[in-house]
């Protein structure tokens, strides 16, 4: 059973993250990630995360692929790249040698890994044991880092404002002309 | 089921403690984060007429976070620890968030009329950039793995949008682009390699993780955790293979962004390998050597061999950031060598010092100069001595340390390094110092020739009139022309560093 | 090695004061050109006058031994300390190098190149002495090293900016060649740093210390160092540098190129290299005394290939500097201090045919030897000055030169500590020819440029009367005076002539510095090669 439902998820992840980079239409790639999400969700009910499990598809493939797709359908979806033109011609095998290189070392280093590993207990499925062991660690051992991220939202929104803001002012190319 | 190390933190639920906070400790990131709210609001109410406050605001602020570090440093515990020694404010720690504050202001210094002039948004950058140095000051406490990258995702994030700052210009929208592309990219192979780290040891925590890891019996995916959490943050310090973003990300970005990208920046990624490497990767020192001893080779090697083939200064110096890199490297390579524990980070503290002073007052020449010829070649800096002497001679300075001349700051540095490796005493050692020292030779070759421009061509358009510095770059100028100096005259003021530069005792608890 | 701390305070006096005048310097406007050239020579003679000092209380009876001794801690860390002080090897050049360096200001008084700018030409010099001085008397090798490297940048402006047309080229390869030897100079003293205990860089303890390391990690220490300093010298391989070099190279910089940078060099092998690393020295000495050899033969065969007057001075260079790298790869005391005093009279010597060559430059606005006839009829006293200056260097006895040669090229019949006899005195043979290539192409030179009438496109011009210009004229384009030797340069010149035939009539003189020295340097090494 476990297998089965282990064989499964990883073949959500997968070939959803598979449609997401061979899809030609953005729209395609956007539910190809909700896939990918659903999958992982699936494998953290799996190891008994359950509050994982609900914030990975309340967050994940709720509101930031909802978003991605609010994105693709007010730019246009027709503004697709034209993927035929390439600068470097020996870049694509590269990076297919690369890849499949790095996923054959992998395999190969967690096939060797994994009779020695030995297995962590199971999680006490009872109640909500999962949220207290994350805010106890949240809240204790990384509150910093908890706290700081939060810094990094300011910079998210100052940022992406910024960027997208229309320009006033005068501005040159200064630098470099 | 790989979650070996739940039993623990299974055990804390029942006995919860909230956890101590020691407010000096975290004062110079509180300092930090009081002053980017700070300017975020004053910046809101400000007429277009009085933006330049903010830099003289943001300025203001760097020199507050410095004043806690320089309690924290004479009073006092020399180590202090926070949440179960995941954050730690240490003489090492504390050295760098001193470096960084000193470059940030010096930063603040070069950017202001290049901001002003060019009608940016001044008050958002200076935001930008506080919050950019706060996860330098965050990474050089930072003992977990997931405090490092938060810390270096909030120094990353920042330098993305900055890097684009001048949104009309499409080479800086290209070098905006192409570092967050890979930047992203290098963040998840980084995250990847982390994720193996705790999978196979159950902790974050550095010196756990160090303490987990058998030398000699390491597994196959700790091994790749190793290549990959090394690859990831070789990405950040620009190191051959991993380097190709930074040439035109540099040439593409605002001048004193990329002083930025290339001094504080590149130095968070080597305090963040420093960590990682001496607390967590001790062990693993069979894999880490040689491969930072590639790295450190080819860093150098390419970095210089393409520097000598630019014409453009910002990408003369985009290189040669890349290749003093690969010396910054070399010293790591014999970690865990003998004694090399402290004359490894000696080596790189005083090396990152130095190189903060040199390359920022290299770039604070470029923009200078830039404001009068608005050309990044060099030979738009032809004739340089004949109309502007003070400029030229302090070039020379800065070439010169860049050159590792003496009795200039680089040359101590550069004999730091040497010395240090030369200290392990084996073959692989000799080898890499002789590639290092043939380096050197190939990397006074390209700064000579901006000297060459300098002193010996003629003005290329014939306009002789004196250079006007703004009182701000000469400031920085001032700055970093008299740190180069000095360390390179009386370098006991900062080896001395070396003293409660105590980064490897933590491994012994 | 025993020390003396007596007077302290000369070396360091004598080495940085000519940054007290650059000091000054920096804040006289570049208009004020007298007064810069007032406060410069000012300097200079200062520095000169505390040299004199020096040699005044300099204790001759004990000049083995290491005089004026300072010890200070510098950089703890890295435990180098600032240790100075001067023997028998050291003064002569420590001296030559302010006397140079103050005769050549002297001569910028009046013959400053023409790309102007005295303000900085003369700094430059000045920071040049500090490090040139300070070579000569530090004792460590951190100190000694961050000397050696102080001279590249002043030595690298002064070519690329006062030189001549292919003077950008020129520099960068003086540059990049030094800093070549120089970096896998800096890895050798790391090396030996290290093999020796990591317990100092001072001279003393190296000394004592070198000799027992294993024979194998010492010829590869040897290597590094023989590659920064044979660099420097420069030696056969590595010499294409030095005839780029001085022919760019504007006078003053030609002149103190030869009198004292290439000097630090050899004091190098003498200082350093031999007597750390005895074994090295032994295993090496064959190869420096073939590559000596090479460069006397190829030095004077380029010579008589040459067409341009600097040209021919600067491969005479590598040939006498070949001589006095043969003496020193004899590894006696016979030899060691020929090559000591080849090393000062090549000094005066070659500094003197560059000076020469300097203002027939600039007056004739060429060196072209085949347009400079005549000199004698032209200008007399020039005529002779050159004259005596190519008899002293092709080694005439009575002249200085003579005893930088004749007592090398005799030790090398019996080099010490078991070196290989046949080779010495095969190479002794070839050395010896090598002089006579040497006279031949010093005497050719002296005929083609001053005998005979004056070449059609000078003559008609007749020689101003000595002194009645004084303030030289700048008449680029056309030659209407061709005046001999101006007051100027009498002052700058005479010293070099006096002291030429003072060491040629009476060596002893400084040979009975040195002689302490070396002997012991010599028995040192006998020590440590014969137990």
């Amino acid at each position: 059973m476990e297998l089965l439902v282990f064989v499964a998820a990883s073949a959500m992840v997968l070939g959803g993250a598979l449609g997401v980079i061979l899809m030609r239409n953005p729209v395609h790639s956007a539910l190809g990630l909700v896939l990918t999400l659903f999958g992982v969700a699936v494998h953290f009910v799996a190891l008994e995360a359950h509050f994982l499990a609900a914030v990975q598809v309340i967050v994940y493939a709720g509101a930031i692929v909802v978003l991605f797709l609010f994105v693709i359908m007010l730019l246009g979806v027709d503004s697709a790249e034209d993927l035929k033109v390439d600068g470097l011609t020996i870049q694509r095998p590269l990076a297919a040698i690369i890849g499949i290189g790095t996923v054959a070392i992998v395999s190969v280093a967690v096939l060797r890994t994994r009779s020695t590993i030995a297995a962590g207990p199971a999680l006490e499925a009872s109640g909500d044991s999962n949220i207290r062991l994350l805010s106890r660690n949240l809240f204790s051992d990384q509150v910093l880092a908890f706290e700081i991220t939060s810094v990094l939202l300011i910079v998210a929104v100052a940022g992406t404002v910024l960027l997208t803001r229309k320009q006033s002012g005068p501005t040159g190319a200064r630098k470099g002309s | 089921m790989i979650f070996a190390g739940s039993q623990s933190v299974i055990a804390q639920i029942n006995q919860w403690v909230a956890p101590t906070i020691d407010w000096h400790a975290l004062a110079p990131e509180l300092v930090l984060i009081v002053g980017i709210n700070l300017v975020l609001f004053i910046d809101l109410s400000l007429g277009a007429a009085k933006k330049w406050a903010m830099a003289t605001l943001t300025g203001l602020v760097f020199l507050a976070a410095f004043i806690p570090v320089v309690t924290l440093a004479v009073i006092g515990d020399a180590s202090r620890e926070m949440f179960d020694g995941r954050y730690v404010v240490d003489g090492y720690s504390l050295i760098l968030k001193a470096i960084f504050l000193l470059a940030a202001y010096v930063l603040v210094l070069m950017s202001q009329n290049e901001l002003e002039e060019g009608g940016y948004y001044q008050g958002e950058f200076y935001v930008l950039m506080m919050c950019s140095v706060l996860g330098m000051v965050m990474m050089t406490s930072a003992r977990d793995l997931i405090a490092i990258f938060v810390a270096l995702e909030l120094l990353s994030i920042p330098a993305y949008m900055m890097a684009a700052w001048r949104k009309r210009d499409s080479r800086s929208n290209e070098a905006g682009v192409k570092y967050y592309l890979l930047g992203v990219f290098a963040s998840a192979v980084l995250l990847y390699g982390m994720s193996f780290l705790y999978g196979t040891t159950g902790s974050t925590k550095l010196t756990d993780i160090g303490a987990s890891l058998v030398d000699g019996d390491l597994l196959g995916l700790q091994v790749l955790a190793v290549v990959f959490v090394l690859g990831g943050l070789a990405f950040k310090i620009s190191a051959v293979p991993f380097h190709s973003w930074a040439p035109d990300t540099y040439e593409g970005a605002p001048t004193p962004v990329t002083a930025f990208l290339s001094v504080a920046s590149k130095a968070a990624g080597f305090v963040a390998l420093m960590s990682i490497v001496m607390l967590a990767l001790a062990p693993a020192n069979s894999v880490v050597r040689p491969m930072l001893w590639v790295l450190a080779a080819l860093t150098m090697t390419v970095g210089n061999v393409m520097a000598l083939r630019q014409t453009n200064i910002v990408r003369m110096l985009a290189y040669s950031s890349v290749s003093q890199g690969g010396f910054i490297l070399m010293p790591l390579v014999v970690i865990g060598t003998g004694n090399a524990g402290d004359s490894v980070l000696r080596a790189v503290i005083v090396y990152l010092l130095i190189y903060a002073f040199m390359n920022l007052g290299a770039f604070s020449i470029v923009i200078a100069v830039a404001r009068r010829t608005r050309s990044g070649e060099i030979t738009s800096f032809g004739g340089l001595f004949g109309y502007a002497p003070g400029l030229a001679v302090l070039m020379t300075i800065f070439m010169a340390s860049l050159a590792g001349i003496p009795p200039l700051g680089g040359w101590i540095a550069k004999f730091n390094v040497f010395k240090t490796v030369l200290d392990a005493g084996d073959t692989a050692a000799y080898v890499l110092a002789l590639i290092g020292a043939v380096n050197t030779v190939i990397a006074a070759a390209y700064y000579m020739r901006v000297l060459r421009q300098v002193w010996m061509a003629p003005a290329p358009d014939g306009d002789v009139s004196p250079i006007k510095v703004p009182s701000s770059i000469q400031a920085a100028l001032a700055i970093t022309a008299v740190g180069t100096v000095l360390l390179g005259v009386l370098p006991g003021l900062v080896l001395r560093f070396g003293d409660i530069t105590d980064l490897t005792g933590a491994l012994a608890r | 090695m025993e020390i003396m701390t007596n007077d302290n305070w000369l070396l360091t006096v004598g080495t940085f004061l000519p940054l007290v005048g650059v000091l000054v310097m920096l804040f006289i406007p570049k208009a004020e050109e007298q007064l810069l050239k007032t406060v410069a020579v000012i300097t200079a003679g200062a520095t000169l006058a505390v040299g004199i000092l020096t040699l005044f209380r300099f204790d001759y009876g004990q000049a083995e031994k290491l005089q004026f001794f300072v010890d200070v801690t510098w950089i703890e860390v890295i435990r180098s300390n600032y240790t100075i002080g001067l023997d028998g090897i050291s003064l002569p050049l420590y001296f030559l190098s302010m006397v140079v360096t103050f005769l050549v200001i002297i001569y910028t008084w009046d013959n400053m190149p023409d790309a102007g700018n005295p303000k900085s030409f003369l700094i430059l010099m000045l920071v040049l002495q500090v490090g040139m001085a300070g070579t000569f008397v530090a004792q460590d090798l951190i100190l000694f090293f961050v000397f050696f490297e102080v001279v590249l940048l002043p030595m690298y402006f002064m070519i690329g900016v006062w030189g001549g047309e292919h003077r950008q080229y020129a520099s960068l390869k003086f540059f990049l060649y030094t800093m070549f030897g120089s970096a896998f100079m800096l890895v050798a003293f790391l090396a030996l740093f290290f093999q020796t205990g990591a317990e100092s860089f001072s001279f003393m303890h190296l000394v004592s210390a070198g000799g027992l390391i294993s024979n194998e990690v010492q010829v590869w220490i040897f290597a590094g160092m023989f590659l920064g300093f044979a660099v420097k010298v420069p030696m056969f391989p590595f010499h294409t540098w030095l005839p780029d070099a001085h022919t760019q190279a504007p006078t003053q910089g030609s002149v103190i190129l030869a009198a004292i940078l290439l000097k630090l060099g050899t004091y190098g092998f003498v200082r350093i290299a031999i007597p750390m690393l005895p074994e090295g020295a032994r295993a090496w000495a064959p190869v420096i005394a073939i590559l000596a050899v090479i460069g006397i033969i190829y030095g004077a065969l380029g010579c008589l290939a040459q067409t341009d007057m600097k040209r021919l001075i600067a491969f005479s260079s590598v040939a006498h500097m070949g001589f006095v790298m043969l003496g020193i790869s004899t590894l006696t005391t016979l030899g060691i201090n020929a090559a000591l005093f080849g090393m000062v009279a090549h000094g005066l010597i070659t500094g003197m045919l560059f000076f020469v060559a300097g203002s027939v430059k600039h007056r004739y606005h060429t060196l072209e030897i085949s347009r400079l006839s005549g000199m004698l009829k032209q200008m007399p006293r020039m005529g002779w000055i050159l004259g005596f200056a190519a008899m002293a260097s092709l080694g005439l006895p009575g002249l200085a030169g003579f005893w930088g040669e004749f007592p090398a090229i005799l030790a090398a019949y019996s080099p010490g500590f078991g070196l290989n006899v046949t080779l010495f005195r095969t190479l002794m043979v070839i050395a010896a020819v090598g002089t006579v290539l040497a006279a031949a192409y010093l005497l050719w030179l002296y005929q083609r440029t001053a005998f005979g009438e004056p070449s059609p496109e000078f003559s008609g011009q007749t020689p101003h009367p000595v002194g009645a210009g004084v303030n030289a004229d700048h008449h680029a384009d056309h030659h209407d005076e061709i005046r001999d030797v101006t007051p100027i340069e009498w002052i700058a010149w005479t010293p070099f002539l006096v002291a030429i035939v003072v060491f040629g009539v009476y060596p002893q003189l400084m040979f009975g510095v040195m002689d302490p020295a070396v002997s012991e340097l010599v028995a040192r090494l006998g020590e440590s090669l014969n137990p």
